[in-house]
């Protein structure tokens, strides 16, 4: 397996979306390094699968803050596919976020799509670390992924790069 | 890897023509290995990837390590850094599985950032912990840097997994990592593996 950069997004506000997304490969990734101008810790990040903007998601986390461990399960009729966060305006200048989101089997047309992610940011004092997954009870093919803040004020330097995972010989890999 | 079409009767000459469509759709790979570590013996505590290239978007580790100190886990340290970096400026916040219960905890203003766990020799010979470390967006010089790392070890009837996340105060650039157990008398097993990986977002 290889894996290939497809495209980043980037810039502020709201939601962006990847669009277009080849179907040629067999699982997607996204990496995130970010922060947003929400004067609030935590912010949050949220994803969405081909625009769907209805109640077909679902989600839970296992999640540290460096004092307990919290689990929160089975979030149902959600309008967003997974969450997670990010530190706001108001945290220790210069932070930002590392998040990392695989998803499984994209192209298949009889499979519920699901999502998984590592996700953290430490503030030297406070901050999270966690699993996160979510579900799109959905079998379509994923050709969009929408990502932004979840109060749309991502910083102008938000940026989210798609790789795909090929099985096919890459060069330089 | 390309093809080069060779020419002259008898012998091998300068290739002419070089073939570089062997991949489907002339794919490049985002995953470029730049060095790796296997230790020969059990008598260093650490190896360290210097001058690093600043032509990737993200590093990546993958290791599979064990310490030679008379505990049943310890912690291998993966700490990134660069030349002035200020004193002190590693933070971790740690979520930690142990077959029993879940914890968290953290540490600030450390000079290592604690980030892996994996087995030392009470344990079960042989086995070894397996990691997985990510810094993104190591070569920006406006912002702080943030790690990830996973690491898992299971001894049949003990064991740790843990997701952790590092934040390096420093807006310079990282030009080195070390891996490290950081102690003068706790090594790396022999066999301990290290590789370092670019992450590139670029198709060319």
């Amino acid at each position: 397996m290889s894996m290939v950069w497809i495209a980043t997004m980037s810039g502020g506000g709201g939601l962006k979306t990847f669009t277009n997304i080849p179907q040629t490969f067999t699982h997607l990734q996204i990496r995130m390094n970010n922060r947003d101008l929400y004067a609030s810790t935590p912010s949050y990040t949220y994803m969405r699968f081909n625009g769907d903007t209805g109640d077909t998601a679902n989600n839970h986390w296992l999640r540290g803050d460096g004092a307990s461990a919290t689990s929160e399960a089975n979030q149902i009729n959600l309008n967003y596919v997974i969450t997670v966060p990010q530190p706001g305006n108001n945290a220790l200048a210069g932070v930002r976020n590392a998040t990392i989101i695989d998803i499984l089997d994209y192209t298949n047309t009889t499979k519920n799509k699901v999502a998984k992610a590592i996700s953290g940011y430490d503030l030297n004092g406070s901050g999270f670390v966690g699993l996160y997954s979510g579900q799109w009870r959905n079998t379509a093919a994923i050709t969009s992924i929408g990502l932004g803040s979840a109060y749309q004020e991502d910083a102008a330097t938000f940026r989210a790069d798609l790789y795909g995972i090929t099985s096919s010989q890459v060069t330089g890999a | 890897m390309g093809v080069y079409e060779l020419s002259g009767a008898g012998s091998v000459k300068t290739g002419r023509t070089l073939y570089t469509s062997m991949n489907a759709n002339n794919q490049f790979g985002a995953m470029v290995p730049i060095q790796s570590f296997t230790l020969a013996n059990s008598t260093t505590s650490d190896v360290t990837f210097s001058n690093i290239p600043q032509i990737y978007q993200d590093l990546m580790i993958v290791g599979f390590a064990r310490r030679t100190d008379a505990a049943a886990s310890g912690v291998i340290f993966i700490t990134p850094y660069y030349s002035g970096i200020p004193a002190s400026p590693q933070s971790t916040t740690v979520l930690d599985g142990n077959g029993s219960s879940v914890s968290s905890y953290r540490y600030t203003s450390q000079d290592g950032a604690f980030i892996s766990s994996v087995p030392a020799a009470s344990s079960t010979a042989g086995i070894f912990g397996s990691i997985t470390w990510h810094c993104l967006n190591y070569a920006n010089t406006s912002t702080f840097k943030t790690s990830i790392a996973r690491t898992a070890a299971d001894t049949n009837g003990s064991g740790t997994t843990r997701l952790a996340v590092n934040l390096t105060r420093g807006t310079g650039a990282i030009t080195t990592v070390s891996c490290s157990t950081f102690s003068g008398s706790a090594f790396l097993t022999q066999g301990s593996t290290f590789t370092l990986y670019g992450i590139r977002a670029a198709n060319s």
